[in-house]
């Protein structure tokens, strides 16, 4: 059997069990609490802020944060 | 007292009409300065991934805080209705607004909308509470269907983003503002200078979004503020409303009284 993995931001992590999106974005150094402007898609779904204790990650997941930039 | 003239889209009322970019100055700095200097009220940002390999710098949104502006994020880069809708979603949940400047783009040389993809992405996104500010084609009936399907700002090109080669087809946009004149309509990409932005607010327009044509001048600050009185120097001119075009000359001083010179 292969490691369980996600891609967040298009790099490949292996996912530990019962990983919630807030895990994850602790893991990446982003933490929820300080940072606003900090959106998350999962599977090209958004999931909201109030949603990110309780929504899981699984084996195969796409994740994308992503943040406000220079923009025209 | 001359009542202000303010510009209403999206619940917003803003007294500038000159919408900015906060992309490509040559520092953050001069950004935070030509933005205060050009008067912008909204100030338009991309939405993109966080670099997860350093999340300890200053945010650009942390930079902003310190400024007047409401945002404005665009869905730049997008190439499908389908990613223009998910960075929509993105931006208004990370932004909390329900403003999107919606971009979708067919190709990479022009950078022209795909109309297919674009309407089908406004429809979408209306649906689903956005207020949308859809940057089109310089063509009429585009137009007449995003400001008819409840856009609240229709935004056709004066020619290729970033090309600063100013107004191309000026009889396009003025049809347009002819036959939408119900809906904010403005000038979106292509402005190269002062002069530019003014002719577009001469044909009646609501506002200018540029970009490039500030970011990249070799004063970026100095440019900003020609542009801000570029536009109120358009606008004015608009609601003074310009004489007609004559062919031959009228003089301006009376006839009647001239002096005249005796025969020698």
């Amino acid at each position: 059997m292969t490691t369980p993995r996600y891609f967040v931001n298009g790099e490949a992590r292996t996912l530990a069990s019962d990983m919630t999106v807030s895990d994850l974005l602790h893991a990446e150094g982003v933490h929820p609490e300080e940072v606003k402007g900090v959106a998350v898609a999962l599977n090209n779904t958004v999931i909201r802020r109030a949603e990110w204790s309780r929504a899981l990650v699984n084996d195969g997941d796409r994740v994308e944060i992503v943040t406000a930039q220079q923009g025209g | 007292m001359e009542q202000e003239d303010l510009f209403n889209v999206g619940g917003l009322a803003l007294r500038s009409r000159l919408l900015i970019g906060s992309s490509g100055y040559p520092s953050p700095q001069i950004m935070m300065e030509a933005v205060e200097a050009s008067g912008s009220e909204l100030l338009t940002v991309a939405i993109r991934r966080v670099n997860l390999s350093d999340t300890s710098g200053e945010s650009l949104l942390g930079l902003l805080t310190s400024l007047p502006v409401h945002l404005l994020p665009n869905t730049a880069g997008c190439y499908t209705a389908r990613e223009a809708v998910l960075v929509a979603e993105l931006a208004r949940e990370a932004l909390e607004t329900d403003l999107i400047k919606l971009e979708v783009i067919g190709d990479d040389e022009t950078l022209m909308p795909d109309v297919e993809q674009l309407l089908q992405a406004a429809r979408t996104l209306i649906d689903s509470g956005f207020t949308v500010m859809a940057y089109a084609n310089d063509d009429p009936v585009t137009c007449r269907k995003l400001a008819d399907m409840g856009c609240a700002a229709v935004m056709p090109l004066a020619s290729p983003i970033g090309s600063g080669m100013g107004l191309t087809n000026p009889y396009n946009l003025a049809l347009i503002r002819e036959l939408i004149p119900d809906v904010p309509l403005l000038v979106d990409a292509g402005i190269g200078t002062a002069s530019d932005a003014a002719r577009a607010m001469e044909l009646g327009y609501d506002g200018i979004l540029l970009n490039t044509a500030v970011s990249q001048a070799k004063h970026p600050v100095q440019m900003a503020k020609a542009m801000r009185l570029a536009v109120e120097a358009g606008r004015f001119a608009w609601r003074a409303g310009r004489i007609p075009r004559r062919r031959y000359a009228q003089a301006s001083s009376p006839f009647e009284g001239r002096v005249e010179a005796t025969p020698t």
